[in-house]
């Protein structure tokens, strides 16, 4: 279209006009023109922004057990990843070993070489392996440390809120708002056992928008007697947009890499070889407030992992006279490798109905797709669908008594209904000391794996093979924790001391095992309980120091002979923190661990071995202008090595210097 | 046509009221900038008081711009009988002053319903000084107000955010004068365009015990307040806003003077002018306000929060009744 310049001159006069006219009446009726102050300020509505669900209950109205990880922890306890640093929570068993993917953190006991009887949560987002029997492993490893605002771990069975798998606890992380990484950021880590990561965040914003872009890796030797090197790789994207009207748009997407080895040089039936592992997810979250005292939040993940293992046998090593009968030229592939892929819709739904109670309630629709010839001997993806309902009811009977009663029912294709229920009730004795007791329900359903796994070694050439090696007969149930827990907390201001005590027996029906013969079937195996207690004090005697005690007393009451289950958690596990800010922006962190005799993974009843690991922190602030930094210095294991993952492998002692940087 | 017929019809009936009023012409006008809520209910307290004071309702004209423009027009021929008697006026907003204040003719005007910085800003804008004859009544509490406030609810904190616009960046001498003798050390940002709200957010939120909210449109909006609570809650860092929107909003506190209140002191500010004919000689600070507390929030971030105790602790610290 072609306007005229005559056109065009005078529609820039009315512009020009107008403009002229605006800064008229703006310099002489202020108020009118926008952006300029006046009593519209101070009555006009605004949107509800801190709507029910954003708020965040006191830990003392918590219905359960949570200790908190805040960045300055994590940070202090000098741990280069997430499942390093829970072992500072009072419970935990961690490992540093690659050997099963990715390190691991479990809760009550080391049962074998994947933990999944805890959820997993970044953001909202279950993050537990699909392919990996619900392992929580590579989750862990999804965020950059630096990227995380707090760690909370919820000591205890909490299906009722958080779904399936959260049957001994659930470990949520959440990872750092965008508005509040803005700038740019890197950290380099270099020291011994070929220690090298390294990490840059970039942080920008529009005007309703900001976002995150970080991008690191972190790089080891691994364990002294473990195969490889361990590298981990990963991008993380967020953004978060504030829409009209008290509603918000987050966006989050990530790539994680983890290529480590396994196995062990010269040993045939487990040697040494490469292994893979990639994910990736994205994340979008809406929140409206429906009201002042209503919201909605709607979510929708996808989530897919790779997964690439394989090494050549020689068939000439299968026992005689069976190797005998192949050459030399006669190889066999055994392959691990594989794919899985999650995509998940949530709607949640919360309400304070008046003053005294509070309801979230809400659906969720999850599919999860596993696929490995290598695995389950087909080529199609076995899916698995959940659907599920929930519901928390939080209501304050009187002043000081808060009763928090919930319930999830699952529909799962593959394992029927279940539902989980939960009571708790939280007594303020005085404002500073609340008491606890509680009693909840909660279910594992098998894992496709462990439903539908078909493992076989086949072999077409010159005298063929088809050897089943793990073969599910299906008929495994999911296994049930029936948790009850009497808790304390308490604040003693004038001793700045504060002090948390669990008190926890959780009985466990039909364990999920594998049988000890060839072909492997997954099964329901014993009951058994779980029972002691832990406890946390934190005392801050004087300034800028504390101390941090943490034990916890487990008892195991497996009594299956021939299997570890009995020692899967030591029986006691005591950690010591010590932290001090010095002038000048000099910083100490000291931290010992001790723990009494426990079987590595769970198996091997006589293999029980004690640990003991000192760490030791010494970092210093730096500051020219606006901006800041950091050295510090890491010892990690100042005594002997101990014994990680398997008898074999240990943990030396490891310093290295890490130089961050923050403009 | 019929256009012309009405305006003819309005024009006589106004003649008709002014011809009549000659004897009982209103003694106070009443000017509001709109008819929302608000407004009504300064202008209900205003005639509350004065009634309260023994002024009859028929010696107060309640209007609105337009009808004050007309009115004021219609005057103009009628004043230069009576050339000694300036018409005593009482606004409400700032559009109503303006339109006051731009009208030719004798008032004596009282703005009520304006931030300081509006009614500042008018006076250098028209070349007028406060006096007698033109005076205010704020909206805005008064800084001491706003210190003891948070000296109650905070006792043992000590660093004080702010973030600063061009409308409020005028106060930072002020606050950082009365900060200091009752320990408050004050972590100030300013926020020159909307785009750097977050890079002064962090900044303020990164060494502050508590957020003082100062109005000021680029600064607290309905586009921004969002970011704004969102990251001081995440940061735990409390804000004591300066209106109940905020609170509703998730302000864990506001201190405000409702438009009631305002119109109620307002009212005995006209009563005593009509006896003195003088407006007062300084601009008022609002003697009554409100209290409001978040429950929800306050019980988040562990406060236990009375907000009718923390009105009444107020008062007595500022010898009110």
């Amino acid at each position: 279209m072609n306007s005229s310049p005559s056109a065009r001159r005078s529609v820039g006069a009315d512009v020009s006009l107008a403009l002229l006219a605006l800064a008229l009446t703006g310099s002489l009726s202020p108020s009118r023109a926008a952006g300029v102050l006046s009593e519209q300020d101070y009555l006009i509505d605004m949107p509800v922004v801190l709507s029910v669900s954003r708020l965040a209950q006191r830990l003392d109205e918590t219905p359960g057990a949570v200790t908190i990880l805040d960045r300055d922890m994590l940070r202090r306890s000098g741990a280069r990843d997430v499942a390093d640093a829970l072992r500072l929570v009072p419970g935990f068993q961690t490992s540093t070993s690659f050997e099963s993917i990715a390190p691991l953190a479990s809760y009550h006991g080391k049962f074998d070489d994947y933990s999944n009887r805890l959820e997993l949560m970044i953001d909202g987002r279950s993050a537990y392996s699909t392919y990996f029997i619900g392992s929580v492993g590579p989750g862990l490893q999804t965020m950059a440390l630096e990227d995380i605002e707090r760690i909370e771990v919820l000591r205890g069975s909490n299906s009722a809120a958080y779904g399936a798998r959260a049957i001994l606890g659930v470990i949520n992380i959440v990872t750092r708002h965008s508005a509040d990484t803005l700038g740019a950021q890197g950290a380099v880590t270099v020291g011994e056992n070929g220690v090298r990561d390294a990490q840059a965040r970039l942080g920008w914003e529009s005007a309703a928008s900001t976002y995150r872009l970080t991008v690191d890796r972190r790089a080891d030797e691994g364990l002294t007697g473990a195969f490889g090197a361990n590298r981990i790789e990963r991008v993380n994207f967020r953004a978060d947009t504030a829409l009209q009207a008290g509603s918000e748009l987050q966006w989050r997407a990530g790539y994680l890499s983890i290529d480590a080895g396994k196995g062990r040089i010269n040993e045939v039936e487990n040697p040494a070889r490469p292994t893979q592992f990639a994910s990736a997810y994205l994340q979008v979250d809406y929140r409206l407030a429906l009201g002042l005292d209503s919201d909605l939040a709607l979510r929708f993940s996808h989530g897919q992992e790779t997964y690439q293992e394989d090494y050549l046998y020689a068939l000439t090593n299968l026992p005689l006279p069976l190797g005998s009968l192949y050459g030399p030229q006669d190889f066999y592939t055994v392959n691990s490798g594989g794919s899985a892929r999650n995509d998940v819709l949530t709607v949640q739904h919360s309400i304070r109905a008046n003053p005294t109670t509070r309801l979230v309630w809400g659906g969720e629709y999850r599919n999860e797709q596993v696929q490995s010839i290598a695995l389950f001997n087909t080529d199609r993806a076995l899916g698995t669908e959940f659907v599920r309902l929930f519901g928390n009811l939080e209501w304050r009977l009187a002043n000081d008594w808060l009763l928090n009663a919930g319930a999830l029912a699952e529909h799962s294709s593959r394992n029927g209904n279940t539902l989980s229920p939960r009571l708790m009730l939280n007594w303020h004795v005085t404002p500073s000391h609340t008491v606890r007791a509680g009693v909840s329900k909660a279910f594992r359903p098998p894992s496709t794996f462990e439903s539908s796994a078909d493992l076989r070694y086949i072999w077409t050439g010159n005298h063929p093979f088809n050897w089943p090696q793990v073969l599910s007969s299906g008929t495994v149930q999911a296994e049930t924790v029936v948790a009850s827990e009497l808790g304390y907390l308490g604040d003693f201001k004038a001793w700045h001391a504060a002090l948390d005590v669990r008190l926890f027996h959780e009985r466990i029906n039909g364990f999920i095992r594998r049988t000890q013969n060839t072909p492997v079937d997954y099964y329901n195996s014993e009951d058994f309980s779980i029972q002691g207690v832990e406890y946390q004090l934190k005392w801050q005697p004087w300034t800028d120091g504390q101390w941090v005690f943490s034990q916890a007393h487990t008892d195991i009451g497996s009594t299956l002979a021939g299997v570890g289950t009995a020692y899967a958690a030591p029986k006691v596990a005591t950690t010591l923190m010590f932290t001090q800010a010095f002038p000048g922006g000099v910083d100490l962190s000291l931290i010992h661990q001790n723990q009494s005799e426990m079987t590595l993974q769970g198996y091997g009843a006589d293999n029980r071995f004690a640990m003991a690991r000192t760490d030791l922190r010494l970092a210093k602030a730096l500051r020219w202008g606006s901006r800041r930094g950091e050295v510090a210095l890491v010892v990690q294991n100042l005594g002997d090595p101990y014994r990680d993952f398997d008898k074999a492998f240990y943990f030396g002692r490891r310093a290295f210097v890490t130089l961050r940087l923050q403009d | 046509m019929l256009q012309r017929l009405m305006f003819l019809l309005l024009g006589l009936l106004l003649w008709g009221t002014s011809g009549v009023a000659s004897a009982l012409e209103p003694r106070l006008w009443v000017v509001q900038s709109d008819t929302s809520l608000a407004y009504q209910q300064a202008t209900e307290g205003l005639l509350q008081a004065l009634a309260r004071e023994g002024v009859d309702a028929a010696e107060v004209a309640v209007l609105s711009v337009p009808a004050f423009q007309q009115r004021s027009q219609n005057r103009r021929p009628s004043a230069l009988g009576a050339a000694s008697a300036s018409q005593r006026v009482v606004t409400l907003g700032a559009a109503a002053a303006e339109a006051v204040l731009a009208a030719k003719g004798d008032y004596a005007v009282l703005s009520v319903l304006v931030p300081r910085q509006s009614f500042e800003r008018m006076l250098r804008v028209l070349g007028k000084s406060v006096s007698t004859h033109l005076s205010a009544l704020y909206i805005d509490q008064p800084l001491v107000r706003q210190f003891a406030l948070l000296r109650l609810v905070w006792p043992q904190a000590n660093r004080l955010g702010v973030l600063l616009g061009p409308d409020s960046a005028s106060r930072l001498l002020m606050l950082r004068r009365l900060a200091t003798p009752r320990q408050w050390q004050v972590n100030d940002a300013r926020v020159v365009d909307a785009q750097d709200l977050f890079s002064a957010l962090s900044q303020v939120l990164d060494g502050s015990d508590v957020l003082l909210a100062l109005a000021d449109p680029l600064v607290f909006n309905r586009s921004s307040i969002q970011n704004i609570l969102l990251a001081s809650y995440r940061a735990r860092v409390p804000m004591l806003a300066f209106s109940p929107a905020y609170v509703r909003a998730g302000a864990v506190l506001a201190l405000y003077t409702a438009p009631l209140q305002a119109g109620q002191q307002a009212g005995r500010l006209a009563a005593q002018a009509l006896r003195t004919e003088r407006w007062p000689e300084q601009t008022q600070e609002p003697d009554d306000f409100v209290i409001e507390v978040n429950p929800s929030v306050a019980r988040s971030l562990g406060l236990s929060l009375d907000p009718e105790a923390l009105r009444q602790q107020l008062r007595t610290l500022e010898r009110l009744p």
